[in-house]
């Protein structure tokens, strides 16, 4: 199954367009920083940019879902596998690792060894382990889940902008929504 | 002969219509669209209790035909449902369908800046495409 998965995250890394990863890195960094000029509140400009995420995300997913091809997964194994080996490779160019499985197989660990939106990045100690630089992710995360019935809690467990090893993400799958019916609808 | 294409969101609302070669006129066209929905909605159901074995209605389904015309369907993972009603002696339009999805509406309506998700579609961006995509088919 993960060979599977490298092999179509490489495929589809090859069919979208591609832009400078430096440009790409410094636009972020520029946003990030001024969020936290108009915000001051490090907490405020973390959930800022989740939210920015989730916008991002509930889009995203569609492209994702057009260009790779994916069906549905049979679990969530599969998903966290499609997440880091495809969705990863396709949007950012680097794939992640999982770990960390609890028992009934609803919570993992995203381990984002080389995370393209750190490069060059260092963080004054009085934001470390308060700003979780690239919490965008984790907004995007579960704003493309959530437009596939799956309704997640994304937390940054580790950033390596504070820790000085990798960047971790918790995944916390809270609730499959039944894709029959919209809501509000009768 | 192509007749009219539907296409639903998430929310069931119908982002876009529009209509070809279609004979007879629809006496209350929001009407329609709401019919159409519950219709597959209830088909979606049905085939899923139904089946012997599990199949995602999703893409089980592909579509069904009548003496005076066929309904081809396609349905995203994220709940997209793109309908086209076509003469009985079309074949299948799922590919079609795929490709208006994936280089049509994705490409043109989701990376829109200006398009805010849950409202209908009138930008001719999209509307121009899609078009000839059919014309040669009609």
């Amino acid at each position: 199954m993960n060979k599977k998965y490298d092999k179509l995250g490489t495929d589809v890394f090859n069919k979208v367009e591609k832009i400078s990863s430096e440009l790409f890195t410094l636009t972020y960094g520029a946003l990030v920083t001024q969020l936290i000029k108009d915000y001051e509140d490090i907490e405020q400009v973390n959930i800022k940019l989740e939210q920015m995420g989730y916008n991002i995300g509930i889009r995203l997913i569609e492209e994702f879902l057009a260009k790779s091809g994916i069906g549905r997964c049979q679990d969530f194994i599969e998903t966290a596998e499609v997440i880091a080996k495809v969705g990863f490779k396709m949007f950012l160019g680097v794939t992640a690792h999982i770990s960390d499985w609890d028992s009934d197989k609803k919570e993992f660990h995203l381990i984002i060894e080389d995370n393209p939106l750190i490069d060059f990045v260092e963080l004054p100690d009085h934001y470390k382990h308060k700003l979780y630089y690239s919490n965008i992710l984790c907004g995007v995360i579960r704003g493309a889940l959530e437009m596939v019935q799956m309704k997640v809690k994304c937390t940054f467990v580790k950033c390596a902008l504070s820790d000085e090893s990798t960047s971790e993400i918790k995944v916390v799958l809270e609730e499959v929504l039944s894709d029959l019916i919209p809501v509000g609808y009768d | 002969m192509i007749y009219n294409i539907y296409i639903f969101n998430k929310d069931g609302l119908c982002v876009y219509y529009e209509e070809w070669n279609k004979r007879k006129q629809s006496v209350n066209l929001a009407e329609d669209q709401k019919l159409l929905f519950g219709m597959l909605y209830s088909l979606k159901a049905f085939i899923s209790t139904s089946s012997p074995k599990p199949i995602d209605p999703k893409t089980g389904f592909h579509c069904f035909k009548t003496s005076t015309y066929k309904l081809h369907y396609y349905e995203t993972l994220s709940c997209i449902k793109f309908i086209i009603l076509t003469d009985p002696n079309t074949p299948d339009l799922r590919e079609d369908l795929k490709k208006i999805y994936s280089s049509i509406f994705v490409e043109y309506v989701v990376k829109n800046p200006i398009y805010q998700l849950k409202s209908t579609i009138k930008f001719y961006a999209f509307v121009n495409p899609i078009k000839p995509n059919f014309k040669q088919k009609t």
